[in-house]
């Protein structure tokens, strides 16, 4: 299991909120099983293509395919469609059992969200058949995406989901299926997906107890995790490793008509906070859970947050104005934070 | 960064906004009361050196904007507003500009105003009114995108139900051409996030 960040002020601030959730876990995808890596495929840019764990110094083949099928082979299973299938190259691979491969993918409108699925084939002299086929990476190439968070308004039960939108052609390309959400409805700040850095997985809270890991490629439910009560605004690291579910106070004041509370008011205005003092080791912190983007979810509690922060609260709702306005998340630094910081 | 926060069980509409500074020594924070007003939305326009916020009144309909410096803390300013009632349920930052979504009070009972979409520039205070409009249901969400492929506004425009019987959609204004077009949905979109080319 991959060491758990510890987790300070100002990354829950950046997060607008406060409990906070930390949500990673499990070491990454590398295996003794050889696979294939990739980088995010965007339009305009180099896709690389890394073959990871093959035997040493063997040949390493790669194809592509505009189309995927599954088809048993004394090789292994072929996942491209053979009708349109291409070599890209050839490589030898290192003694560490890698190989690479750069593409590069022309800036074309026409390309956008266009299915490109690659396999790589490996001698292996191990192998009955002298040579192997690896699992195949299924992509779509990137060009400008829109996601949007959509639940039904009227139907009873309310079915939500995230539409993956080619923002280039104006077309759904796919759709995540949340199933029934009950949940109170999303401001515009909520229920925007986070990805890791090669785009292979994205992350979205579909209601407030429920985390969805998706495919951003084909849209498909990778994992769903349930959380307690949280913010349905994620955060990632920079690196894109792990995305960061902030759960709601547990000693919050009673919220009433969905409404939050919340003042940073009440500070005292025009005076500097001081840096956040430490508080001693084990002092009264909220458990936090954390996961990893890059290898899909087995979820667990982590060690608290290294300042006081535990003990500020923040709520997000959508809540109503007496004038019948929306009014927008709020965050807030709170009672014991601010008796300590101030 | 900023955050800011209200009360939402004080009739007085207490506010703030506080201007948030972290560093490797810790953080700061000054913070700036909107007395009797809510301050829902801000955003940066780094290419102006502004910080854009609106601000709600309480018992009112409508709301105003002001503008401070971001790289200093200065007096903030009210920015014109060439129209009586705005509802700004949400900005987004282009360039030197602001697109700012009016959603309307479009709520049943007795909502007649339809959303609609604005351009300010920042520097000439100037606006621009989109012409196109959105009656019975105002825009949820706001998404700027630029890059090498798009120079878009998109819109999410939830469903009406019948007997209106509006479908679902993402509207788009495509800035290059000048045309329009919708994305149908399959359900309301709530919120969107664009993910332009890097």
């Amino acid at each position: 299991m991959a060491a758990i960040p510890r987790v300070d002020c100002a990354s829950i601030l950046l997060g607008r909120c406060l409990a906070p959730l930390v949500l990673a876990c499990g070491a990454g995808v590398a295996s003794a099983q050889a696979h294939l890596e990739h980088s995010a495929p965007w339009l305009g840019r180099t896709l690389d293509l890394d073959v990871v764990g093959a035997p040493a110094n063997q040949t390493v083949e790669l194809l592509y395919s505009p189309s995927r099928t599954s088809i048993p082979t004394p090789l292994g299973t072929l996942e491209l469609r053979r009708r349109a299938l291409r070599r890209l190259g050839v490589r030898t691979s290192d003694g560490s059992g890698h190989a690479t491969f750069h593409i590069a993918v022309p800036l074309d409108p026409a390309l956008a969200d266009q299915e490109a699925h690659f396999q790589a084939i490996v001698t292996d002299p191990a192998a009955p058949a002298g040579r192997t086929l690896m699992n195949a990476s299924h992509l779509r190439l990137l060009g400008t995406r829109l996601y949007a968070h959509e639940r039904s308004r009227y139907p009873d039960p309310i079915q939500g989901g995230l539409e993956i939108v080619d923002a280039v052609h104006g077309a759904v390309s796919a759709r995540v299926d949340f199933g029934p959400v009950d949940d109170a409805e999303l401001t515009n700040e909520e229920g925007k997906p986070v990805f890791s850095a090669n785009f292979a997985v994205g992350a979205v809270m579909a209601t407030s107890t429920r985390l969805v890991f998706f495919d951003p490629f084909f849209g498909t439910t990778r994992a769903e995790v349930p959380v307690a009560p949280s913010s349905r605004i994620l955060w990632t690291d920079a690196a894109g490793a792990r995305v960061y579910v902030l759960e709601k106070g547990s000693s919050a004041p009673p919220v009433q008509g969905g409404a939050c509370a919340s003042s940073i008011s009440r500070l005292r205005p025009r005076r500097p906070i001081s840096p956040c003092p430490r508080p001693p080791p084990g002092s009264g912190a909220r458990a936090t859970t954390a996961a990893r983007l890059s290898s899909l979810p087995s979820i667990r509690r982590a060690a608290p947050p290294s300042c006081g922060v535990s003990r500020c609260r923040a709520w997000w709702s959508r809540t109503r104005s007496p004038s019948g306005l929306r009014s927008r998340a709020s965050s807030t630094i709170c009672g014991s934070h601010r008796a300590r910081c101030s | 960064m900023f955050v800011t926060s209200h009360e939402p069980f004080s009739l007085s509409f207490q506010s703030s906004l506080a201007r948030v500074q972290i560093s490797a020594g810790g953080m700061s924070a000054l913070v700036q009361s909107g007395a009797n007003t809510r301050l829902p939305r801000f955003e940066p326009v780094p290419a102006v050196d502004l910080l854009l916020v609106s601000k709600m009144f309480p018992l009112v309909p409508a709301s105003g904007l002001y503008e401070q410096q971001l790289s200093a803390s200065g007096p903030d300013t009210d920015a014109p507003l060439p129209w009586v009632y705005l509802s700004c349920d949400d900005m987004v930052a282009d360039g030197t500009g602001m697109w700012v979504m009016d959603a309307g009070d479009n709520e049943p009972p007795g909502g007649t105003e339809p959303g609609r979409l604005y351009r300010i520039d920042l520097t000439t205070h100037a606006w621009t009114q989109y012409p196109h409009s959105w009656p019975f249901v105002g825009p949820r969400d706001l998404e700027l995108v630029r890059d090498a492929l798009t120079d878009e506004v998109y819109l999410a425009c939830r469903a009406v139900a019948p007997p209106i019987g509006i479908a679902p959609v993402i509207f788009v204004i495509d800035r290059r051409t000048g045309t329009e077009r919708e994305i149908t949905t399959a359900q309301s979109p709530e919120s969107m996030l664009s993910v332009p080319l890097p």
